[in-house]
């Protein structure tokens, strides 16, 4: 991932970093096909992403242990979404890249919070590095082709200080369910540190 | 008698109040005193803040980097009184595992302030100065906490200066808000990418070895940060996908040490690196780049 390049030149600078940003690379990309994956859910039930083709898909990594996320659980953020959203084809599925994780503590978190969609356990962080993401909460839009359409922030609010926090998510799926391109496919996210194992 | 009185109260009074309570929360400890004894009219001083972590702990610049939160003071001041713009010392990098970048701070850690009192006061007033710190301190895992603080200090007609080994060390650690001559030139060289725009900075100062910590700026994302020799920086950065930049320049810190010197990262003891503030054009990015 990190890319380390001697220059020699201006023209060695250009045609390094082209080459660097080129390199064809199975991780996510917006705008491009999603990478597929398979994960047990909280029950050990395997969950593939190809399982819900033909529906927009939002992927959003948690970490129960985070503020920011428990900051969200508790004010039903997800389970809110995945209400609004759950009967216009929107799937919701969580995913807990934290390495010391497990499926058992999955179930507990889904029940302690009495979560609506399901939590899948990428304690092997192998999901995590293929969206590159980086933090909890961070937000991905899958599209009814298997487009990857929006990643980043669940909303602008990392203070949890806004009274009328927009949330970017909502917003691109309502753009999307109108026919509309997402007007803002990209945000920076902000949280706590996805713990992937050292 | 009034003024004896006064006398008696040297350096200024730190309250510390309302100490927010977490489950297993580290403890973080929180400290504000005045450059000056008492304060005259119009006559602007400094406040100190310094936080203190529990050691393996780290709270947050200004740009938390690809996670956390920065550090925040809010004042709550009398009528008049204006605070100026909280000063962050020189930050360290931390990258933790999946190449996660975070830049901030272990131990403690003392940030600047300037207020500024109005130009009419009354002699022997007493003013209290309330403020609330607020950080994300973290480790394996992060805890958001806060602490309102206060600082008192008498009205007098000439200042008097107090806590000044303090204050400067405080001042040392931070960066210069223009390149120091030292460093010879900097140059900078833009190519463009197949996303952006790839930038490298060189110091033409021999035995330097740089860094660089870029502020926030909304909509741009900047990844790579690399140091191929001593002497020069590289990074990538490009508008994000639907965003436009709000401003034509990125911030940036460029912090720089004698190379042959050792360096523990992440600590903040012995720390003699040096800093500046800049401004790298994005003029190429905001024209061609953004969709």
């Amino acid at each position: 991932m990190r890319t380390k390049v001697m220059v020699a030149s201006l023209l060695a600078l250009s045609l390094a970093a082209f080459a660097a940003d080129s390199a064809s690379s199975p991780t996510a990309k917006l705008g491009a096909p999603a990478p597929g994956f398979t994960l047990d859910d909280q029950t050990g039930k395997p969950v593939s992403l190809s399982d819900y083709s033909g529906k927009i898909v939002v992927l959003g990594w948690i970490n129960r242990d985070c503020p920011f996320v428990q900051r969200h659980l508790k004010a039903n953020t997800f389970n809110n979404l995945n209400a609004k959203y759950s009967d216009k084809g929107v799937v919701l599925l969580g995913i807990d890249s934290s390495h010391m994780h497990t499926t058992e503590g999955n179930a507990k978190t889904v029940k302690d919070y009495s979560l609506s969609f399901p939590l899948l356990n990428d304690a092997k962080g192998t999901v995590g590095h293929l969206y590159n993401a980086k933090t909890t909460p961070e937000m991905y839009i899958v599209d009814k082709d298997g487009t990857l359409v929006y990643q980043g922030a669940i909303d602008n609010n990392a203070d949890g200080d806004l009274s009328h926090p927009t949330n970017y998510v909502e917003k691109a799926l309502d753009e999307m369910l109108a026919g509309k391109p997402v007007s803002q496919p990209e945000t920076k996210s902000y949280g706590c540190t996805v713990k992937y194992a050292r | 008698m009034r003024s004896a009185r006064l006398r008696c109260i040297v350096g200024a009074i730190a309250i510390l109040l309302a100490k927010q309570a977490f489950a297993a929360s580290p403890s973080v400890d929180v400290k504000a005193v005045a450059n000056t004894a008492a304060i005259a009219p119009g006559r602007p001083f400094q406040v100190a803040v310094t936080v203190t972590p529990e050691p393996g702990w780290h709270i947050y610049w200004k740009n938390p980097g690809d996670t956390g939160l920065p550090t925040k003071v809010k004042w709550n001041l009398p009528d008049g009184f204006v605070a100026g713009e909280l000063q962050f010392p020189i930050p360290h990098q931390f990258t933790m595992p999946g190449d996660i970048t975070a830049y901030g701070y272990e131990g403690p850690t003392t940030f600047l302030v300037t207020i500024t009192p109005p130009k009419v006061l009354k002699a022997g007033e007493t003013i209290t100065l309330k403020a609330t710190a607020s950080w994300l301190c973290c480790k394996e895992e992060c805890v958001p906490g806060r602490e309102t603080f206060e600082v008192s200090l008498p009205v007098v007609e000439q200042p008097v200066p107090a806590n000044q080994p303090l204050f400067q060390d405080a001042q040392a650690q931070m960066p210069l808000d223009h390149p120091p001559t030292a460093l010879g030139t900097i140059r900078v060289e833009i190519s463009k990418t197949a996303v952006g725009q790839a930038f490298t900075l060189k110091t033409s100062a021999p035995g330097l070895k740089l860094e660089m910590f870029p502020e926030n700026v909304p909509g741009l994302s900047v990844s790579d940060i690399r140091s191929p020799t001593d002497s020069e920086i590289q990074f990538n950065a490009r508008v994000m996908e639907g965003q436009t930049l709000p401003v034509q320049e990125l911030p940036v810190l460029i912090v720089y040490r004698n190379a042959a010197e050792n360096h523990a990262a992440g600590t903040n003891s012995a720390d003699s690196r040096s800093g500046f503030y800049t401004k790298i054009s994005l003029s190429g990015l905001s024209a061609s780049d953004t969709h």
